[in-house]
């Protein structure tokens, strides 16, 4: 199971983001978590990930905390598909980055060959996102952090990654936590939903214009 | 309804079949037209012989002519072979000068962004403290420490001119680290050498080249400059700088080819070199290269 | 009000080796829209919607080459007359925050919107301070410069922009991306609005579910074209939706049933004969790939399928 254990997480010294937050996703299990933007779902989400340390509390995997080197087990997926891809690869390469995808992930997810020779720019954001989830959907892969991983896309494509990967995670057993704001897609997808962010009041905007964090 | 058609078509004339009409064919001729030239400057330079550096009293001061397209100066030799010969001597050194400071400036930049902050703090402080100082006062007291010549002329260049470079690579590895493809990478289990080889490298490399191609323009004419003044080459072997140094004194005795000529030649390669390293710029960035 | 008639955008590009190929995003595209309606242009990524809006507005780059009839208010719209017309008749509620001016403030921005639709300066400042009361801006948010302003506040200062002037068009590029339920729902409702006022609002989105909330007609976008134009009452349980393109968007929502369709939208420099949904649609014919489909009006709908 991976477990976020009472983390607590600020940079530096700045405002804290996350206070004693725990949350829990069972492998096998599709875990929603909803909540307007800025409330720290992301952050979260990338503590879960490996990119970031919580301060104070423990993230691991079972009893064992997450690796620090070697292939994370546990994989991110981004709004954004093409921040997470370098611009000077080409397609096949940044799909092979570790390792040889799944023909089967590969196909399933209509990825054409001839988006291989291209570079970033040259696909669209539904195409890049489908790379990015081939490249996620790895053997070693234990559990996926989809933040908000289809709100940039059309309905049709959001379903088939959805598809594609929900079946890919129970044949193989892997969590999913999804991050998103909408609803009815958490009620589709999740087997239960976090509610942490949700139930907190959404704070009015002071007189900076900025939400309080 | 009144409508009409809006109507914007190509032709597919000759200038589009040589793709002249878009901006990556363009670039590309550029490119060629540019190499062509420097290529042709190189073989003039070596298919000429020295008779033309020798002195002829009989053809003193002769303006441009068929015989002698640059003239002659006060000595009767030919300015055409003076200054084709002088391009070459100090493009030479440009071209020198430019691969030390551009190598310096890798190091730099590179140390600076990846070894920590007091590396960075200490190569940042060198960089304002070398970009504080007048450039042409360093470039003098460098080039009289070592000595003069040719040695003096490349190391004065290179510890000038190294910071411009530096920033521009420490600012691409910095942006570069915070990546979240490099970050990606390094989850999906790549080793930060791996990284540095295959994800940075494609970067900063292109950078590196034409940072360098852009500093051959400051190099050739910081030599030609220190040469004019004196603390550069010496007078034996033609150079521009010593070209120039030597027609200032004819100058009012109305012998302006021995000036205007030589010193038109070095402006235009100059700027040749600059366009190159533009070109070369639009059509190795993936995004602009399909234009 | 607006009338686009088999629009077409061609680009030409290079590919490995230098190889030429000609790229159609937008491909017989048809359109129309009338005063006081919200009109969704629904796609995905890479369908060719924005490129349309920037068709509207004469802001493709210089080497498209456009062909086609676009007619507004019963004159043709020359490149000429846009460059006239932007800014003033038709205006742009821009994406977000970083399509503004980083360096001034929302104010003035504001402010200069109204200036440039061509108000003299009393009209132009009493014009900013409606506009900003309108949306329920502080004082204190004029000040502020656009780095400042997030979320659903900038959301209020973009739409702010665009209605400063006395457009009658506007065109809004994906108003609810990035933005919780709570913010993309007062984004649209201003829309509804401004619609309700009399202007017309071409609502730009790959987000079918919002759109419908708010919209009048909806028009669906494929492979730089529009597939069929549905009044909102269609997309019910009983509804008549006649192009299989938007049925597939109609299913595959999250509280309809979820369901796909494989396959891709073809290549832009794909120029075979044929409908272009040919190679997805459940219903393919002979027909259907060799000759392209006229748009048609079935009831109430228009449609670009053989077998409407």
């Amino acid at each position: 199971m991976l477990r976020a254990d009472n983390v607590s997480f600020r940079y530096k010294t700045g405002p804290w983001i996350l206070s004693d937050t725990s949350i829990g996703i069972r492998p096998g299990e599709v875990v929603g978590l909803p909540g307007p933007s800025g409330r720290g779902k992301t952050t979260l989400a990338r503590l879960l990930g490996g990119y970031l340390h919580p301060e104070k509390g423990r993230i691991g995997v079972g009893g064992d905390k997450l690796p620090r080197r070697g292939f994370h087990p546990v994989q991110l997926v981004f709004q954004h598909p093409e921040l997470a891809m370098n611009p000077r690869w080409k397609a096949w390469r940044i799909l092979s980055e570790a390792g040889e995808p799944d023909p089967q992930v590969v196909e399933a997810l209509g990825i054409c060959h001839h988006w291989f020779s291209r570079y970033p720019h040259e696909l669209s954001g539904g195409e890049l996102q489908r790379l990015a989830l081939a490249r996620a959907m790895n053997p070693a892969t234990r559990y996926i952090v989809a933040d908000e991983m289809t709100a940039m896309l059309d309905p049709n494509t959001q379903a088939l990654i959805w598809n594609v990967v929900l079946d890919w995670a129970e044949r193989r057993n892997v969590g999913i936590l999804a991050v998103s704001h909408d609803r009815k897609l958490l009620s589709r997808v999740a087997d239960r939903v976090e509610s942490m962010f949700d139930d907190m009041v959404a704070f009015p905007e002071n007189e900076k214009g900025r939400e309080a964090a | 309804m009144n409508g009409s058609s809006i109507m914007h078509s190509p032709s597919t004339s000759l200038a589009d079949r040589l793709r002249l009409m878009d901006g990556r064919g363009r670039a590309a001729w550029t490119v060629g037209l540019c190499c062509l030239y420097f290529a042709s400057l190189a073989v003039t330079a070596w298919l000429m012989d020295d008779s033309g550096l020798s002195t002829d009293f009989m053809n003193r001061k002769l303006a441009p002519s068929l015989a002698y397209p640059f003239g002659t100066d006060w000595l009767g030799r030919d300015m055409l072979v003076r200054t084709v010969k002088g391009l070459c001597r100090s493009l030479g050194i440009g071209l020198m000068a430019a691969v030390f400071s551009s190598f310096v400036s890798a190091g730099l930049g590179i140390a600076a962004a990846t070894l920590g902050p007091r590396v960075d703090a200490a190569v940042s402080g060198l960089i304002d403290l070398v970009m504080a100082t007048p450039h042409l006062v360093l470039l003098i007291l460098v080039s009289f420490a070592c000595g003069g010549g040719a040695t003096g002329v490349v190391v004065a260049v290179t510890v000038s001119h190294w910071p411009r470079l530096a920033r521009i690579i420490r600012a691409e590895v910095l942006q570069l680290r915070q990546a979240e493809f490099i970050r990606l990478s390094h989850r999906m289990g790549r080793s930060p050498l791996w990284i540095a080889r295959h994800h940075m490298l494609p970067h900063v490399l292109p950078q590196f080249v034409i940072g360098l191609i852009l500093l051959f323009p400051h190099a050739i004419l910081h030599a030609a400059g220190l040469t004019f003044l004196g603390f550069g080459l010496s007078p034996h072997n033609p150079s521009i700088g010593i070209l120039l140094a030597e027609s200032m004194r004819h100058l009012s005795t109305g012998y302006w080819w021995l000036a205007v000529l030589p010193g038109l030649s070095l402006v235009v390669t100059v700027k040749l070199f600059d366009v190159l390293g533009n070109r070369l710029r639009l059509i190795t960035e993936p995004r602009t290269s399909q234009v | 009000m607006l009338d686009i008639d088999n629009l077409r955008v061609e680009f030409t590009r290079y590919g490995r080796g230098g190889k030429r190929t000609t790229a159609r995003p937008v491909n017989d595209l048809t359109l129309d829209m009338r005063a006081g309606e919200i009109l969704a242009v629904i796609g995905s990524s890479g369908s060719g919607k924005s490129l349309l809006a920037h068709a509207l507005l004469g802001l493709l780059p210089a080497n498209a080459r456009i062909s086609g009839v676009m007619t507004y208010r019963d004159k043709a719209l020359t490149p000429k007359r846009i460059r006239k017309l932007r800014g003033r008749e038709i205006a742009l509620v821009p994406q977000s925050v970083a399509h503004l001016n980083p360096l001034v403030n929302v104010g003035r921005q504001v402010y200069r919107a109204a200036r440039l639709s061509g108000q003299c300066c009393q009209t132009a400042a009493t014009r900013r301070d409606e506009s900003f009361e309108r949306y329920n801006l502080r004082d204190t948010v004029r000040s502020m410069f656009p780095f400042q302003v997030s979320g659903g506040m900038a959301r209020r200062v973009l739409t702010a922009t665009a209605t400063a002037g006395d457009a009658r068009l506007l065109i809004a590029d994906e108003p609810t991306t990035g933005l919780d339920e709570e913010a993309a729902r007062s984004s649209l409702e201003y829309l509804r609005r401004l619609a309700d006022g009399g202007k017309s609002v071409m609502l730009i989105s790959h987000d079918l579910e919002a759109a419908l909330t708010v919209a009048d007609r909806v028009a669906v976008i494929y492979a730089g074209s529009v597939v069929e134009i549905a009044p909102v009452f269609q997309f019910r349980e009983n509804g008549h939706i006649r192009h299989p393109y938007t049925q597939a968007l109609w299913d595959a929502l999250p509280g309809r049933s979820f369901t796909h369709i494989p396959g891709n939208q073809p290549a832009e420099d794909d120029d075979r004969p044929g409908c272009s949904f040919a190679d997805r649609c459940p219903r393919v014919r002979k027909q259907c790939r060799e000759s392209a489909p006229e748009m048609r009006t079935v009831e109430a709908n228009r449609v670009r399928c053989h077998h409407a």
